[in-house]
């Protein structure tokens, strides 16, 4: 039940609060645009190019929302709070996974399905592109969450945590790329997949756990 | 009761607060005080599970925290420096966003929660600002509404750090008088305030850190 209790109020909370659920997603689609621009309309090559464009676009703009993620309700204090009941904690971080994903992830891959038919890339890759970043931001998601609430107390952490994230989420782009090498190819892909959902199987349920311990800690230092 | 025995308190490993001892019955009030600094917000906060003490233990109702965790977690109010408050939701919203974290027993009852929060915020003023989003407050409002959240609570212990910081006169004799229906209904407060204008027939006891500082 608190899990739906903090999803419901991060909702509300959003939807008067538009601008942080816009800004990741402009700055997403401006970024592929313009790389798109900086490679030509015309360029050939843009097919190619495309699904690293909308990777590194959607990892930018996911580096940019996460900021977010925990940031208003530690300075409001709302977090500490939180964190005094562990079953509350707990319900907590779990529901801001679930909505970071919700608000920030699969809009992403929407819109990339579009831009992906939008610059001529088949049905079938447009969608394999979609799936690669349903799965690869669920990851990301994930792994973001940790570092982000290991640096919960320190001001202007942008430039440490991409720096923290980069090496962790590298494993996750490799597997992303060679899905999109094998579907592009005519190839197969489902082993990359399978490999990307069990790392998601693995982190998943740990992941709240060590979200709230990081959480606390960062109350103690 | 609340009892603290030999509780050692530190920040970034080094010991600030050593050797703490006090017992808190129902229905009694017991004010922290202590120079600026000395850790009275640190000290609340071990209390409260934010903080892990480095040494000693803590007993609710004869039985230590380290193993009936629930039990003592589920009876406790924390109101700290910072209001708590969820700026874009309004006042009723934030304050039904808490009681329905904390207060499972009485979650599915909506008729006596709407009665409850506007008997709680008419006694505090602010009942015709439930609609008003938390940023667009004062800060007194602001703490009024953060205090309202402790009074809706069903929980025995109340833990409060400077309750009555941006208060008007008025507005902490209105705070004073529901601390006292509080402790009428068998519940304990610990409190810090540099506050002495107290409610003459409460009686309040008090704990000095400054006997108990190592710095």
């Amino acid at each position: 039940m608190n899990f739906f209790t903090h999803l419901n109020y991060n909702f509300i909370s959003i939807s008067r609060k538009a601008i942080d659920l816009v800004n990741p997603l402009g700055f997403y689609l401006i970024s592929i645009l313009i790389f798109v621009f900086f490679f030509g309309l015309e360029n050939n090559n843009l097919v190619l190019f495309l699904p690293a464009i909308i990777w590194v676009s959607a990892f930018l703009a996911n580096l940019l929302a996460l900021d977010k993620l925990y940031s208003n309700d530690y300075y409001s204090g709302v977090l500490e709070l939180f964190l005094i009941d562990k079953s509350v904690g707990l319900s907590y971080v779990s529901a801001k996974l679930v909505y970071y994903y919700i608000i920030t992830v699969i809009p992403q891959v929407l819109v990339s399905f579009f831009v992906g038919l939008v610059f001529n890339l088949s049905y079938k890759l447009a969608f394999i592109l979609a799936l690669s970043l349903l799965l690869g931001n669920l990851l990301f998601t994930i792994l973001g969450a940790i570092v982000m609430a290991v640096l919960v107390n320190i001001k202007k952490s942008n430039i440490l945590t991409s720096v923290i994230l980069l090496p962790l989420f590298i494993p996750v782009i490799i597997f992303a790329s060679s899905i999109l090498y094998a579907a592009s190819h005519d190839l197969n892909y489902i082993g990359s997949i399978g490999i990307l959902l069990s790392l998601v199987f693995i982190l998943a349920p740990i992941a709240p756990f060590a979200i709230y311990y990081a959480l606390k800690l960062g109350y103690e230092v | 009761m609340l009892e603290v025995k030999d509780l050692d308190i530190d920040i970034s490993n080094k010991i600030i607060l050593k050797n703490i001892n006090f017992s808190v019955a129902n229905s009694h009030v017991l004010q922290i005080v202590g120079k600026n600094g000395i850790g009275k917000t640190s000290f609340l906060k071990s209390l409260v599970n934010l903080l892990n003490p480095v040494s000693g233990a803590i007993f609710w109702n004869n039985k230590n925290i380290l193993t009936e965790k629930s039990d003592y977690y589920s009876n406790i109010c924390y109101l700290a420096h910072k209001n708590y408050l969820n700026e874009s939701l309004t006042v009723q919203e934030n304050l039904e966003y808490f009681y329905k974290l904390f207060n499972k027993d009485n979650i599915n009852n909506k008729a006596n929660f709407a009665l409850l929060l506007q008997e709680v915020l008419n006694k505090l003023e602010v009942f015709h600002k439930r609609n008003t989003p938390a940023w667009k407050l004062s800060q007194g409002q602001m703490r009024k509404v953060a205090l309202a959240r402790i009074f809706l609570s069903n929980k025995k212990i109340w833990i409060l750090d400077e309750p009555f910081v941006s208060l008007d006169i008025k507005s902490q004799e209105i705070i004073w008088d529901m601390i006292k229906t509080h402790l009428n209904k068998k519940g304990l407060i610990i409190f810090t305030s540099h506050q002495n204008n107290y409610i003459n027939n409460i009686k309040i006891n008090k704990l000095n850190l400054d006997n108990f500082t190592t710095v």
